[in-house]
């Protein structure tokens, strides 16, 4: 413990020189940035990992052999942390709207921005299992009415008096009385953004689309058969990871099945799927269950032309919340270089003090003070502005954060911006997470920090001999 | 006008300081420049002794070796009999906290402090914050009686550039002495004030040298001053001249 005389003149020279201001400014600013655009950060990557949680199934079998049969895999599944599964199947497509819509009007909806084409990953769910094992009910309640499926207990089927107008916008045939026609067509549903974007072009619920697609190989050899499919606009949905979203397509999996040539009143046709979705039991173990499971199939299955794959929630997302987690590492870099600012701030006001303060250095030591403890005046200098930098700026920076939203609401009302708008990041309130671990490590390592660089003009301080420092001019 | 005065050197006493054959020697561009030159020097208690000689004669060197400031090159430098030279840096600090008080010619007091301050830094330097808080009080009031002793009971709250040449120099006397040293070695104490100040500071150091009995150590130039001490001892070129 340092003598009192460090502590009492560290304290003198900090309050006589209103330069050390910058060092304290400057921790308690880097600490205050740390807190809050990590903690907001964190909130965003916590509502991030929500979205891509809800969009994503416990498990997913996948890599499953070309013309793998639903009902074969059936057996395979059984296990007792399986609490349902339900068949997907894939299948890449081009869709255009069947509908009279005159080029000029297109041209006039040019996508300058190129996030508009026609490529989707069409998606063949069971609209009965598909709710069991993922939140497709949440996802159907999550869009604007003016896009909701008309019946939500059947959101892959458009009534026929829907169909009807869409096939009369379409200039399509139609019976004279509404009440003549039959729905016909397959139901197929949009991802929020895109069906948004459709709408603004006209679609409404019940229209026609055209998918186009291609079989390869399917009848041997090289050859290409071209796949075309009429489906029914039938609404959209809103899993909250727009990536995901953006680029699927759901449609009944008997429909898609049919589009493959596999019709299921056909002889000889496949209950086909490239997937399988499944709810695990509360408290099942991911991870092991999908390693019980791998093995299980591929013994099941026998030898594949790759191995079977069993993906927990997190694998099935692994770049993209690796990506986000990096990101997140690269801010802390980032906000940590204005921490060393704020420390080489800390390192010259201190330095500068022990070029202005030889002389004292000579006193001190006549006085009996050690090396070290003339040195420690200028340590204590350092953990005085380290702590009470770290102190302002945790505590600004938890009381910024639990203010952030009621000062954002302000700012929109009475000066017309936000600071983060919402609309952009599709929130509803700006998240801010604060980990108390996280504040404390950037608290502790603050002050650290003011300690170490405090140390070298401590140093040079302690190195200086008496004599000499007394007779310094 | 100064009063001459010879007091009688205290006999008989163990001395509190002393050097035996002291040689301190620089070095420049690789050549020796010795200072001091095999230097003797007994001090007793309440003794006060004048070191007299010419500028770069070694008086303030030798002091600084005596205050373990500065480290022989050779010789033994003793703090009530017992050689104190070769402890180490800390113990060295620690001892002269305790036994040796400095007062130098430009005062050296730390301008960001009160005069009150300046004086209770002397006993600020080997005692933990805690430590200090059982005894401020105590030492507080002692400060005080010592501030009005040397006569600035009233200028407690000033600080240094508010302060008079020979009130600053008081206020380093009394810094000296709050340590309760063994002995004072004081370097040019008047060489920065005019006559009549200077008379009134050695006055205080000659009062407090018969009622502390404290010994003292004094670098001066001035004859009429040396021979108010016990004993005067010349330098010359790093030697004692008799």
């Amino acid at each position: 413990m340092p003598a009192v005389f460090a502590w009492f003149l560290a304290l003198r020279y900090l309050v006589t020189r209103w330069v050390n201001l910058l060092g304290i400014v400057g921790v308690a600013l880097a600490v205050w940035a740390l807190i809050v655009v990590i903690g907001i950060f964190s909130g965003f990557i916590g509502a991030i990992r929500e979205d891509v949680r809800r969009a994503t199934p416990d498990l997913l079998v996948t890599d499953l052999p070309h013309q793998q049969s639903w009902s074969a895999l059936q057996q395979l599944l059984r296990d007792d942390a399986v609490a349902a599964a339900a068949p997907r199947l894939r299948h890449v497509g081009v869709f255009y709207l069947t509908s009279g819509m005159s080029p000029v009007v297109r041209s006039q909806n040019l996508d300058f921005n190129n996030v508009e084409n026609s490529f989707v990953m069409l998606v063949g769910i069971d609209p009965a299992l598909e709710p069991q094992v993922t939140g497709l009910t949440g996802w159907l309640d999550r869009v604007p009415d003016v896009m909701r499926a008309p019946d939500p207990d059947q959101p892959l089927a458009v009534p026929a008096e829907a169909e009807y107008r869409g096939r009369k916008r379409a200039g399509l045939p139609a019976p004279r009385q509404v009440e003549d026609y039959r729905a016909i067509w397959p139901g197929l549903l949009l991802g929020k953004s895109r069906a948004n974007r459709q709408l603004s072009l006209g679609l409404q619920p019940g229209d026609p689309m055209d998918v186009v697609s291609a079989a390869f190989g399917a009848k041997g050899g090289d050859t290409v058969t071209a796949l075309q499919k009429r489906f029914v606009f039938a609404g959209a949905f809103d899993t909250g990871h727009d990536l995901h979203d953006e680029v699927m397509a759901l449609v009944p999996i008997e429909s898609l099945r049919t589009m493959l040539g596999h019709d299921a009143e056909d002889d000889g046709s496949v209950d086909i799927v490239t997937d399988v979705a499944i709810r695990l039991r509360e408290g099942a173990d991911g991870a092991a269950v999908a390693a019980r499971l791998q093995q299980q199939l591929q013994a099941g299955l026998g030898t594949t032309e790759r191995p079977v794959s069993v993906l927990t929630w997190e694998q099935q997302n692994q770049v993209f919340l690796d990506a986000v987690e990096h990101e997140r590492a690269l801010m802390k870099l980032v906000l940590f270089a204005v921490m060393l600012v704020s420390a080489f701030l800390i390192y010259a006001t201190l330095h500068m003090m022990v070029s202005q303060k030889v002389k004292d250095l000579g006193i001190l030591s006549a006085l009996g003070g050690s090396p070290q403890a003339v040195g420690s005046v200028f340590v204590l200098c350092g953990l005085v502005v380290g702590v009470t930098g770290a102190s302002l700026g945790t505590g600004i920076g938890i009381l910024s954060a639990i203010w952030l939203n009621p000062v954002n609401d302000w700012m929109h009302a009475n000066l017309g911006f936000e600071l983060f708008p919402r609309q952009l990041y599709d929130l509803p309130v700006i998240p801010c997470q604060l980990e108390a671990e996280w504040i404390t490590q950037v608290a502790i390592g603050a002050v650290l920090l003011s300690l170490l660089v405090a140390w070298l003009p401590a140093r040079k301080a302690a190195r200086m001999p008496p004599v000499e420092a007394l007779g310094y001019e | 006008m100064t009063t001459m005065q010879h007091a009688t050197a205290p006999v008989g006493t163990e001395p509190v300081l002393e050097a035996r054959q002291l040689r301190k020697s620089y070095w420049l561009g690789g050549r020796e420049i010795p200072v001091l030159r095999g230097i003797d020097l007994r001090v007793h208690r309440g003794e006060m002794v004048a070191l007299l000689g010419a500028s770069g004669a070694g008086k303030s060197t030798l002091l600084h070796v005596l205050g373990l400031l500065d480290k022989p090159t050779s010789g033994e430098v003793r703090y009530d009999d017992k050689p104190v030279q070769d402890l180490s840096v800390a113990a060295r600090a620690k001892l002269r906290h305790q036994h040796v008080g400095f007062v130098f010619q430009f005062y050296h007091l730390i301008p960001e402090l009160t005069a009150l301050q300046n004086v209770l830094l002397g006993r600020m330097m080997d005692v933990s914050p805690l430590g200090y808080l059982g005894i401020r009080a105590k030492v507080r009031e002692e400060a005080m009686a010592l501030m009005a002793q040397v006569g600035l009971g009233e200028r407690l709250h000033h600080r240094p550039a508010e302060l008079s040449g020979g009130e600053r120099q008081r206020v380093a006397i009394a810094r000296a002495l709050l340590a309760q040293p063994r002995v004072i070695l004081a370097d040019e104490p008047t060489g920065n004030l005019d006559s009549s100040t200077a008379d009134e500071v050695m006055n205080l150091l000659f009062r407090i040298n018969s009622e502390r009995g404290l010994a003292f150590v004094l670098v001066t130039h001035n004859e009429e001053l040396a021979a108010r001490c016990h004993r005067v001892i010349r330098l010359k070129d790093g030697v004692v001249v008799h």
